[in-house]
């Protein structure tokens, strides 16, 4: 089967799909010549066979995959079955792994604990500079002594009586619910500042509220209300956040 | 998968390196059995089975650049694994589609020496041999340029040639070695 060069690159084009029109009227004409088509079957078949072969090898590449797997499995029950000490061994072992893994991981719910004790601290006793003669005032002062000795449920209990309730009173109320452990109770009290206050006592209440996210491990919150504040660098708790948001890493 | 994964993967493949395949098969395989087990369109083996040639398939369409845009590995083969199950894809190679038609030129010209051509397992067996004599890089070349289309300068650039000319000259001459060393092998048996 003697090709010219160019019915030997026609049918190299073929074989791509690659003719112009040009090239398929000659094609069309050498087709009907049996020696051309032979040639042209004989290379198809053999790119034919070359590609059932590349698949067929593919394949039993493939399916040792999935055999390594059983393999696995299979070795896995032998072992098992030969020796229930082994299985113990192993059972051990895993337990001995899991509790491990839960003593190395079980500090990080402590940590944040341990993050807001270290961050929290009472909002300053205010000095009342105010004549006493007020009841408002007389029960205010109250408070503060007891708020400044540390006695906050009394404090809390006597800014309880006050009638007029700014964001101000309820800031010392807050801080009272936390140190009481109460911390649903301040974390109402401090969105109710956040939408009453004024800027300062909003950023107070936006840290506060914050340290209860920490205090509670919720995750999602911190990450927003930390967010929130670091986005903000004239925050009066800017730095602070930063130091917070590095030691929760 | 972004642009330049696929284009890491094709450049793999094309080398021969299956590891990427291995890797979706242990990822994937678990969840294409359930789908069609859960669907009752096979059973275990059957559904392997569907999977292997469903690896086959994706493995082409990444070399030939048929998949140019691939977003999850995982829902492409389930979806392939169905339409193969559903006998939706009838999976014939690009070179046996060839074939069948060089087939219909020996019909149309009244010629049924085609029938008469060797058995196919011997012709297979031949080309295996003849291919596997060649060097790694021309098995490359001429599965790129023959079997997944690939123009010169693919292959130029996923097997490192320095040109798309000296992959045009590659390619000719180890194609002239392939149907030389399948000549030399016919005539022995």
């Amino acid at each position: 089967m003697n090709l010219s060069e160019e019915q030997f690159n026609i049918i190299q084009k073929y074989l791509r799909d690659d003719l112009n029109e040009k090239d398929q009227v000659l094609f069309d004409s050498w087709s009907e010549d049996s020696n051309f088509r032979t040639e042209l079957l004989d290379q198809a078949s053999i790119l034919n066979s070359i590609e059932t072969s590349i698949d067929t090898d593919l394949k039993n590449e493939i399916n040792s995959w999935s055999g390594t797997t059983n393999n696995l499995k299979e070795i896995s029950s032998e072992t098992k079955g030969k020796s229930s000490v082994i299985k113990y061994l192993v059972a051990l072992l895993l337990l001995l792994g899991a509790f491990w893994i839960y003593k190395i991981y079980s500090p990080v719910e402590l940590d944040y604990k341990q993050v807001y004790a270290s961050n929290f601290q009472v909002i300053p006793r205010e000095n009342n500079q105010r004549g006493s003669e007020e009841l408002y005032h007389l029960k205010y002062t109250e408070a503060m002594e007891f708020y400044g000795q540390g006695e906050y449920l009394k404090a809390l209990d006597k800014l309880n009586e006050i009638e007029e309730v700014s964001p101000k009173i309820k800031s010392y109320k807050a801080i009272c619910q936390m140190k009481l452990s109460k911390y649903n109770k301040a974390e109402v009290l401090w969105k109710e500042i956040e939408k009453e206050g004024d800027n300062e006592e909003i950023q107070n209440a936006e840290w506060y509220r914050l340290l209860i996210s920490v205090y509670k491990s919720n995750q999602v919150n911190i990450d927003d209300q930390l967010e929130e504040i670091l986005s903000n660098p004239n925050h009066l708790f800017h730095k602070k956040a930063i130091a917070l948001s590095t030691s929760l890493k | 998968m972004n642009a330049e994964e696929l284009a890491r993967i094709r450049a793999e493949l094309v080398n021969g390196i299956t590891k990427p395949l291995k890797d979706f098969y242990l990822s994937y395989r678990e969840d294409c059995r359930n789908v069609l087990l859960s669907k009752n369109l096979s059973d275990i083996d059957g559904a392997d089975d569907i999977f292997s040639d469903a690896i086959i398939i994706l493995r082409k369409n990444l070399i030939s650049g048929k998949i140019q845009v691939l977003t999850s590995v995982r829902s492409y083969l389930i979806s392939t694994c169905i339409n193969l199950a559903r006998k939706k894809i009838q999976y014939t190679t690009r070179t046996q589609n060839k074939m069948n038609e060089v087939r219909l030129l020996f019909y149309k010209n009244n010629d049924t020496t085609v029938d008469e051509v060797e058995n196919k397992s011997e012709l297979i067996e031949i080309s295996k041999r003849a291919f596997s004599s060649l060097t790694d890089r021309c098995q490359k070349i001429i599965e790129g340029y023959y079997i997944h289309k690939l123009s010169m300068r693919e292959i130029a650039e996923n097997l490192e040639l320095s040109s798309s000319d000296v992959a045009k000259t590659l390619k000719s001459r180890c194609y002239k070695s392939l149907l030389l060393e399948v000549k030399k092998l016919r005539s022995k048996s």
